[in-house]
């Protein structure tokens, strides 16, 4: 992973069906770029299906221009909604 | 530039069909040799070395899979997860999958179909699913030493309704709840309804869920899970296989007296309220848009709400449940005397209708002749009807022959079929009843005396097991009864010899053979020359002829030699409604039971005086016995200008009963007589006429007996 | 991390229970006498769920849950509406204003646990 390839996303705060608008519209404006993608999750406080589903469109899109998304540090919370969905190896955690 | 990078890509092709090539065949060998790491190697290298070549090429679909089945062949390489057969199997299903996405883009330069990509997927999951589970195995066999039932999972389906999150609910709370009832054994997230962020509709959910779930608890409980969102959300539970022979065994023992499937079903517990609806409103829609028209268990099944055999046991217990509710539609116990009271009021209903049929006559109001004529026509109806209460089939008496048949047949060795035909002709409740007695001596005679053992039925040439037939039809108002037999048939000259030596004929008289036949109902008069244990004992065909004569029946008797014997009764189809022959002395009329009357003859040939004296006259060359009605019921009261004389027979016996006038045939509903008639004994009944009127119905058999004859 | 679930009761004693019920459960409780006095407590807090009884003055429950409906902040919250069995009727309209989950009051506070872990994530 070369670091001009990639571009670093940090949301903070909610992750949820309140938010959802406002994160795909954040996470849309970065598939334009045709990088690979991290997001630092380490402080987001609020994680639902809504933000999850982003999260996987969020994929699913960038898997389409053969880009990778990475997750950094998620907190505990979406850990735990990963790993009770035993979606552990769904996204690529990086930390 | 293009011929390079062609060169490269046929180069990457034959290389990975290759590697491909070995990979399967070292699975062949693994699955053999499990421990064989020299071969798990190979595979490992195979997988790395296409995963590889595949990114440097630029096929980022094949890298990315393949990085999937290299990180489990690493688990399998490390000795974290063992092989088995189903591992095999994903395996080489991998395998089959990556050449295929070869030969797409690479050959065909082409891209996945939307079903290949679903299959990709699928087989990814497949491969981590196999990780966790090992994961999940190692943690629990260090948390406790207990073994796991892998059986036990519950197959859980979840599909959200897409609008569940404006409604506030999160889908993952209640997969989160899951864990407190049981363990998450595996999920299955499928994504495949979810489009690119771009298409993305924030508020909508994707998402659907299949889930396994290890839980002690039932499928009421899961359910519950679901309790605030059961009306959002497309729910199917699929209980574990060891669930099955549970349930099988509960629909066994279940106490319902419902006979619907899904009744059953829910009440077993197999599947909840909530899933019948479901169910039953997909039969409906399926009806309605794909014209298909399928059972609820088909339903229940393919909706995966129940295993097969399941709904088979449970299909089972629907059969029982509608045979023994048909049983019981068929009978209804009553009491027998409230039958009778119910056939009398209608008896007065009939005579009541005659009444007013009468009085509107007279009235002559043409609507008012319309009514009352639509009224006597349902009354009509209402009595046939009512008869008809009293009528059983007689196939339940005649199944109790089964028994005595086979008890004979073991005492005497024979071998003897009993055939019951016609068992659900209908008879008289009382009728059948009287007519058992009658039937199981005939039964046994024919057993008895008819059928031969067979050693004997052999050597004439018949097959060894005889035929015993009991036949029931009706016929002309009348039931018919035959019991036929295929057994040596009725000695003739011994009948014959027998009665002559018993005086009941003459040495010289010439007899028809029926009547020689019918000699057998002579009291004594038994050709049997051993008397048995069943039969020939005592009870004569005398008392069998003497039954049903007291049921206003007929007995008759054909007999062929080694051809067999039949006997046929002659029954009414009723006790309650007999064919009567009215005469009347002055105005009281009576009835004669019509088929005692053997003819009608005016007295006037013969001086009143004379008969007055002598009581009997002479029919021709034949002494008859008269029997004055007007002696009995009347001592006085004027003589009619010409009497008639009505020539009845009982049993052998020829009387003529002395009557004002013949009135002719008709149907009589019998009343009985009240109890303080009851010591006019030559009276049997009473039935009400038409217009009214009563007349009495004679005990002919009575009047003989009693001595009254003049 | 900290769940607030607020109850709305005109029953002091009903809110109490609950209260002690969740709080003891480890969430953060915010009470409300009323629809109204919920929406403008609202104002200022986030909650994760809301507790909500049917029949209340000054503002119903279901006025309460169309009112909620419309706060963009508020409007994806679940509701727990409280009932009793002789509202049955209730319980159609309701849903047709969007109050899915229904519990029948009185209630045990281990029955109103289990629905709240039900509808939230811990």
């Amino acid at each position: 992973m070369r670091v001009e390839d990639t571009i670093e996303v940090y949301v903070v705060g909610e992750m949820n069906i309140y938010k959802a608008e406002d994160n795909k519209k954040t996470f849309q404006s970065y598939l334009t770029n045709n990088k690979n993608v991290i997001l630092d999750l380490s402080n987001v406080t609020e994680f639902d299906t809504a933000g999850l589903q982003i999260l996987m469109a969020f994929k699913k899109s960038l898997d389409a221009k053969h880009k990778n998304l990475y997750l950094r540090a998620p907190s505990e919370l979406i850990i735990n909604i990963l790993k009770l969905l035993k979606m552990d190896n769904y996204f690529e955690v990086i930390n | 530039m293009n011929d390079e990078l062609n060169a490269i890509k046929q180069t990457f092709i034959n290389e990975s069909l290759d590697l491909l090539e070995a990979m399967e065949r070292s699975l062949l060998k693994i699955e053999n040799s499990p421990e064989d790491q020299e071969t798990i190697n190979t595979l490992f290298r195979s997988a790395h070395t296409i995963k590889g070549s595949s990114g440097m090429v630029g096929y980022y679909e094949i890298e990315k899979f393949t990085h999937t089945l290299e990180n489990t062949l690493s688990s399998i390489r490390d000795g974290k997860l063992s092989i088995n057969r189903d591992i095999i199997d994903l395996l080489l299903e991998c395998k089959d999958y990556i050449s295929d996405m070869i030969r797409v883009y690479a050959i065909e330069e082409s891209v996945l179909t939307e079903e290949m990509r679903i299959k990709g997927d699928l087989l990814k999951v497949k491969l981590q699913n196999l990780k966790d589970e090992k994961k999940v195995l190692e943690k629990e066999l260090k948390e406790s030493s207990e073994i796991i039932n892998i059986e036990g999972i519950w197959h859980i389906s979840v599909k959200f309704n897409e609008d569940i999150l404006t409604y506030g609910f999160d889908p993952l709370s209640f997969i989160n709840y899951m864990q407190k009832i049981g363990e998450v054994r595996y999920i299955f997230v499928n994504a495949q309804k979810l489009p690119p962020l771009e298409e993305l509709n924030h508020e909508k959910c994707y998402l659907s869920f299949e889930i396994g779930l290890y839980t002690e608890l039932g499928k009421k409980a899961i359910e519950d899970i679901f309790e605030f969102v059961i009306e959002d959300v497309k729910l199917r539970i699929l209980p574990p296989n060891s669930k099955v022979e549970e349930y099988i065994k509960l629909i066994e023992e279940l106490k319902t007296d419902s006979e619907k499937l899904g009744e059953i079903l829910v009440n077993a517990e197999v599947i909840t309220k909530k899933e019948l609806e479901d169910a039953l409103e997909e039969q409906r829609n399926r009806k309605v848009l794909k014209g298909e028209e399928k059972k609820i268990g088909e339903i229940i099944v393919e909706e995966k709400m129940a295993h097969q055999p399941v709904v088979d046991v449970a299909l089972e217990k629907q059969k029982k449940i509608l045979e023994s509710k048909q049983r019981e539609s068929k009978t209804i116990k009553v009491d027998s005397e409230k039958l009778d009271h119910l056939i009398n009021m209608v008896g007065e209903l009939v005579i009541a209708t005659a009444g007013l049929n009468q009085q509107s006559m007279k009235i002559g109001f043409k609507e008012f002749l319309e009514s009352v004529s639509i009224m006597t026509r349902l009354v009509e109806d209402i009595r046939e009807k009512a008869m008809q209460l009293r009528m059983v089939p007689v196939g339940e008496t005649f199944s109790k022959f089964q028994r005595v048949v086979r008890d004979i047949c073991k005492e005497t060795g024979k071998e003897i079929e009993l055939r019951i035909t016609g068992g659900d002709t209908e008879l008289d409740k009382n009728v059948t009843e009287k007519i058992n007695d009658p039937l199981m001596h005939l039964i046994r005679n024919a057993c008895d005396h008819g059928i031969e053992t067979p050693d004997v039925r052999e050597k004439i040439g018949k097959p060894r097991k005889g035929i015993v037939k009991i036949n029931a039809y009706n016929d002309a108002g009348s039931i018919v009864i035959e019991i036929i037999d295929d057994g040596k048939g009725i000695d003739k000259e011994k009948i014959l010899q027998k009665a002559i030596s018993m005086g009941l004929i003459q040495d010289n008289q010439q007899l028809s053979e029926r009547e020689i036949f019918n000699l057998i109902f002579h009291p004594g008069l038994s050709t049997a020359e051993d008397v048995t244990k069943f039969s020939g004992r005592g009870v004569g065909m005398d008392v069998v002829k003497k039954g049903i004569e007291s049921l206003r029946g007929i007995i008759d008797i054909d007999s062929k030699k080694n051809i067999g014997t039949t006997v046929r009764i002659k029954l009414p189809l009723t006790l309650a409604i007999i064919d009567g022959f009215m005469v009347s002395v002055d105005d009281a009329n009576f009835i004669i039971p019509l088929e005692m009357v053997i003819e009608c003859l005016e007295l006037n040939g013969f001086s009143r005086e004379d008969t007055n004296q002598k009581k009997y006259i002479d029919l021709r060359g034949e002494v008859l016995p008269l029997i004055r009605l007007r002696d009995i019921f009347y001592n006085n009261g004027f003589l009619p200008p010409i009497e008639n004389v009505v020539v009845v027979k009982v049993g052998q016996q020829k009387i003529g009963i002395v009557v004002d006038k013949l009135k002719g045939e008709v149907q009589t509903v019998i009343k009985n007589m009240g109890i303080f008639y009851k010591n006019y004994r030559h009276i049997s009944g009473a039935t009400i006429l038409g217009d009214g009127n009563v007349a009495l119905i004679l005990d002919v058999q009575y009047l003989l007996n009693g001595g009254l004859v003049c | 991390m900290g769940r607030t679930i607020m109850i709305i009761d005109d029953s002091a004693s009903i809110r109490q229970v609950v209260s002690l019920a969740l709080t003891k459960a480890g969430y953060e409780v915010v009470e409300a006498e009323d629809g109204q006095d919920a929406l403008n407590k609202l104002q200022n807090i986030k909650v994760n769920l809301i507790i909500c009884d049917v029949n209340m003055p000054n503002m119903d429950g279901l006025t309460f849950l169309k009112n909620l409906k419309q706060l963009s902040n508020h409007k994806f919250t679940p509701v727990i509406m409280l009932t009793t069995e002789s509202q049955q009727s209730l319980k159609m309209e309701g849903k047709m204003a969007g109050a899915k989950a229904w519990m029948v009051k009185p209630f045990k506070p281990e029955q109103m646990l289990e629905a709240i872990s039900k509808l939230i994530l811990p």
